[in-house]
Parts: C-alpha cells; structure tokens; sequence
C-alpha cells in the first residue's frame, strides 16, 4: 500500500519532468522570464537540486497541500480540487447505489428464473454493459431522454435548493448514474448469477427443499446468505472504478466535478491541475483498494489464513 | 462460467418449446457464427477502405454538411443519387460510412499491436517472475501492483500532455493497460506448473533454465494467453475509443471512433447520426470479440471464469 503510493506519486512526478523544464510552464508566451523572477521560481521548486532531493521537496509541498497554481486563472489548484470533488463524489455514490440496486436482484432474479425471459433479460445487460462505451450510451440517452423526449435534464448539476431528495435535484443524478452504474452493474449481475447457480446446485438447497422450506424462504434465506461473498467483495472492489469512470461521465454530461476538470486541464495543458487531480486519484484509488482489501478479509474469514 | 454448466442443464429438457430467441442465443454461445461474422466484416471493411470507401474520409464537403442518412428521402429528393452518403455526413459534410471504414482500420491495428505487444511483455515477465521466484519474483510483482494503484485514464491524459497525442503515444498507453493481466495469470500458472514430474525431470536430464521455460513451461501456458489476449482486445478497444474521445488519444483528423463520437457530440441535436454509427460500431466490434473471448475460454480454459 505504502510502496504503490510511492511508486505511484514517483509516476507521477516523473512525467512532471518529462514534460519539459518547468520554468517554462511559469513562462509567458512570447515574454519569457526576468532573471529574477527565474532565480525566485528555481528556488521555490528546488530546481537546483538533485532528481530525488527534488521528487521529496515536490510530494512535501503535495503534503501540505501545496499544488501550484491553475495556469489559465493563477488560482490555487487545492482550492480549485476542494470546490469540485463534491460533486464527484456525490455522483459516484448515487451511480454506486443504483448498480447495487439493479445489479443484484437481476444476478438473483436470471439465476433463480433461470431458462426464462429474466434470465436473457440479465444475460444481455451484463453483455451490453460491459461492451458499451459509456461515453456513447451517455450521448445517446441525452438524444433520447433529453432532446427527444424532454423527460430528464442533460445532466448539468445546478445549484442545490430546497430538500436534498426533492426531484428537482435527483432529475439530474439519473440519467449520469445511469451510464456511470451500468458497467458496474453488468460485472454485479454476472457475479450475482454465478455465484447464487452454484450455491443452488448445492445439497443444503436440496435438503431444504425436501424439507419443505419455501420456495421463497430457500432463495432468499438459505441460498443468498451464502452466495454473497462474491458479489460483495466485488461490490467492495469495484469502488475505485467508480472513482475514474466519473471522468468520462462528467465530460458526457458536463458535470462540474474532478473529471470534466481533468478532461479542461488537458485541452488547456493545465499541467498542475491535472496532476493535483491525478494525485487525489490515487490517493482515493489507494484508499478504496485498502479498504476492498480489508472487507475480503471481513467477509470471507477463510482469506485471513492462507 | 455458470453459463456453460447451465446450457448443459437445460437444453436437453426442453429442447422443442423454447422460443426462437433462447435458441438463438444458445447457438451463437455454442457457435460464435455472429461474432466472426462481424468481426470478419470490420476487418475486410478495414482492409478494403482505402479504394472501396464511397467517399474520401478527409474531405469536406460543406453543402453536405450533416447530411442524414439514405433513408431522409426528403432531404435526398431534391439530390442527385451519387450524392448520398450511406449513413450521413458529419459537421464537416465528411461521408461517415467512408470515415467508419477507416476508423476500422485504426481501432483493428491499434488494438492488435497493443494486446501482442502486452501479451509478449506480460507473458515473458509472468513466466520469469513464476519461474525465477526470489527477488525477480518480488521486484516483478511490486511493479504490478504499482501500476496497478495508478488511474489509468488519468496517466493517459498526463501522458498526453507531457508526450502530445500521437499514434506511438496512444500504443504505448495500451500496451501498458495490457500486460499487468498476463503477469498475474502467467505467473500462477508458472508457480503451479514448474513444481510438476516432468519439469523436474528436465531438470535432471541438464535441461538449462532458459530451455526449461521456452520448451517446457511455455506451451503450458499458452491456452491461458490466448484466452486471456480474446477477452481483453474488446476492452483495448473501449481504452482506445475513450482515450479519443477524451482528447487524449489520437490527433484530430484521424477517424478514430471514439473522436467521431466526440466531434459528433455537439450537434447532437440536429444530427445524431454522427454520434450514433460511430459508437454502434464500438459496440458490435467489443461485443462480437467479448463472446468470442467467452467462447474460447469455455473451450480452452474453463478455469479462467473469473475473467
């Protein structure tokens, strides 16, 4: 954990220099610096010392916070982070909901009415939704829900007003976490099926079924309890792939978070945002992998000892 | 997968009442006609753009600007009939179906030179860091998991400031969201294939370790590589396509699918079309390869179903 951080930061940094000398990033086009001002910005980055001296000023400075300045505006690119992430994060929670919501049930419904209509049905979203780009299906429900129809708004979050659940402010989660959950979704319902197939092809399901136990009371007492390891842990896993498709989404739908940000850093050559924005990725990204770690060993004791 | 074990449960019990649908999809699981059907399609379309394409995929031609497919009869009525662009016409009045036809090409190389380049890569360090264990076994897996922390969207887009976009670029990137698969799985099979009799036995007979790994430990593993090469290839498409949509992957006149899509985004209003036939395609192709990745899993390495 600690050594992907660090590699991962050292990535990070590495392109930072790749990316040509940094005093030029200060430059203005066509002005170029004063020797003083150069000398004020060699001592601030500590461009006078050795690559790895440099690489540990750089992650203290990304300690305390300190990520340079956005280069269009010279605003400070922590503040910049702090006032958008909310809105990714929000948008990554309500997609995280509706692909549990939808995805698991469709995995119980496809095993459990297996041969029928609502298994194909769950066949066919989990092919669909990890062969569809979402940056396409996006567009195409924005054709469909929101020119053509004019049922949902394209996305665009607005300013919150009145009861956070009120339907004008949900309107504008749908159809985003729609596309953001879809994948997710798809991967939920394929585990789901297989593991919930497995545990009902067991002697235990059998047994109860002899027994006389309820159609209903076998599938979802006996057979769920123990054909949820798999699709929680993926549940658990799958966090972090929340985190990076808010990317494509948000530039789908011109949501004003962290990726339509990293998305306007790159067409600007914003190289400082964008590597505030890629950091607090990983940071997350470290994060929810820790935690998906920590909830195997949680949910599956067998794990801890092998 | 389940999916197999389940056709097998069924098929025989109810063979004769089963809707036309169910046996569709039950044959092309157990015979991928469809997927190399389409696959077969795209590529001859790939192969033959270059002379067979209606029209030439750069050009623009203003006053068909966003001209709608064949089937607006109204819009073609007034129109002589050389002028009709099979699928339409972008913003830049470009003929999508030519532009989709070369677009093939690209998605096609790019994401066969990617996933060999990973597979080679990700095969070669799977089969050393199994077999050599020790401290190339440490360093090897530590640098998975390094990147494997990393966002890879995110890298792209900072390589793509740092390097500019351009096609060596974009391989690059792919090749690296290939390979970090074929190590973990390569390598597995490498622990568990090189404590068996006959690896030993090679041993014995003064087989030296580099013979042992290319004759002996390789063809053990080349089923899994194979699977594993089919079912990632659709999803180097979906990177490729994101990348360009994103603005991260190829440079702009390129007729990358996933830049068709973006380019076509702001007109979606007056011409889906140009958003629509792009990304459709992005979706047949990943399809068609992910059943035939399926398809050969099942066949050849039934163990792998997780992937």
């Amino acid at each position: 954990m600690l050594l992907s951080f660090v590699g991962a930061t050292a990535v990070v940094f590495a392109m930072s220099r790749m990316a040509g000398d940094p005093l030029l990033l200060y430059a203005t086009p066509g002005y170029g610096l004063t020797p003083a001002q150069e000398a004020a910005i060699t001592e601030r980055l500590g461009l006078d010392k050795p690559l790895a001296v440099q690489y540990f000023v750089w992650l203290g400075r990304v300690f305390r916070g300190d990520l340079g300045e956005t280069l269009l505006d010279k605003r400070n690119v922590t503040a910049v982070i702090g006032e958008k992430w909310g809105n990714s994060v929000q948008l990554g929670i309500a997609a995280w909901i509706l692909s549990v919501a939808i995805g698991v049930p469709l995995g119980i419904l496809s095993a459990v009415k297996r041969g029928t209509f609502w298994d194909y049905f769950g066949r066919a979203f989990a092919v669909l939704g990890t062969a569809t780009p979402a940056f396409w299906i996006g567009l195409m429900l924005i054709y469909v829900f929101a020119v053509e129809l004019d049922w949902l708004p394209s996305g665009t979050k607005y300013s919150y007003g009145g009861f956070p659940l009120a339907w004008s402010n949900i309107k504008h989660f749908i159809l985003p976490s729609i596309v953001l959950g879809w994948g997710p979704a798809a991967g939920f319902t394929r585990i789901t099926r297989s593991a919930m197939l497995d545990v009902l092809d067991s002697e235990f399901i059998k047994l109860a079924r002899a027994k006389g136990v309820t159609n209903r009371v076998v599938i979802w007492k006996h057979a769920l309890k123990n054909a949820a390891i798999p699709p929680l842990t993926l549940i658990a896993v799958t966090m972090a792939g929340f985190i990076t498709g808010t990317v494509v989404v948000e530039q789908v739908f011109s949501w004003p978070g962290l990726g339509q940000t990293a998305v306007q850093a790159v067409f600007n050559n914003d190289f400082a945002l964008l590597t505030g924005i890629v950091l607090i990725f990983v940071i997350i990204f470290g994060i929810a992998n820790l935690v998906a770690d920590l909830a195997y060993g949680f949910l599956d004791p067998r794990i801890r000892y092998s | 997968m389940a999916q197999a074990k389940m056709d097998e449960g069924t098929i025989p019990e109810t063979e004769g009442e089963k809707p036309v649908w169910v046996r569709a999809w039950e044959f092309n699981t157990r015979w991928p006609v469809l997927p190399v059907a389409v696959i077969v399609a795209l590529v001859i379309m790939a192969i033959v753009a270059p002379f067979a394409a209606p029209f030439d995929y750069a050009e623009t031609d203003l006053p068909a600007r966003n001209a709608p497919p064949f089937w607006y009869s109204e819009y073609y009525a007034a129109r002589p009939a050389e002028d009709v662009r099979i699928l339409g016409a972008d913003a830049f009045g470009r003929d999508i179906f030519s532009r989709l036809m070369h677009g093939a090409r690209i998605s096609l190389t790019v994401s066969a030179i990617a996933i060999v380049a990973g597979m080679l890569v990700g095969t070669a360090l799977g089969l050393v860091a199994g077999y050599f264990g020790g401290m190339t076994d440490e360093f090897v897996s530590r640098f998975v998991d390094i990147w494997l922390a990393l966002p890879f969207i995110l890298i792209a887009m900072l390589a793509a400031i740092v390097f500019d976009t351009s096609l060596p670029v974009v391989l690059g990137l792919l090749t690296l969201l290939a390979w970090s698969v074929f190590v973990r799985n390569i390598r597995a099979e490498t622990l568990s294939l090189k404590t068996r009799d006959y690896v030993s036995l090679a041993r014995i007979s003064g087989a030296s370790n580099w013979r042992i790994v290319i004759r002996h430990i390789l063809p053990g593993v080349v089923n899994t590589v194979i699977v594993i090469a089919t079912l990632r290839v659709g999803q180097l498409i979906l990177a490729e396509a994101t990348l360009s949509y994103l603005g991260a992957g190829l440079p702009s006149p390129t007729p990358a699918w996933g830049l068709m899509v973006a380019e076509g985004r702001e007109y979606l209003r007056t011409a889906w079309w140009s958003t629509f036939f792009p990304g459709f395609a992005i979706v047949l192709l990943v399809m068609a390869l992910n059943f035939l990745g399926d398809w050969f899993r099942d066949k050849f390495d039934p163990r792998l179903g997780q992937l």
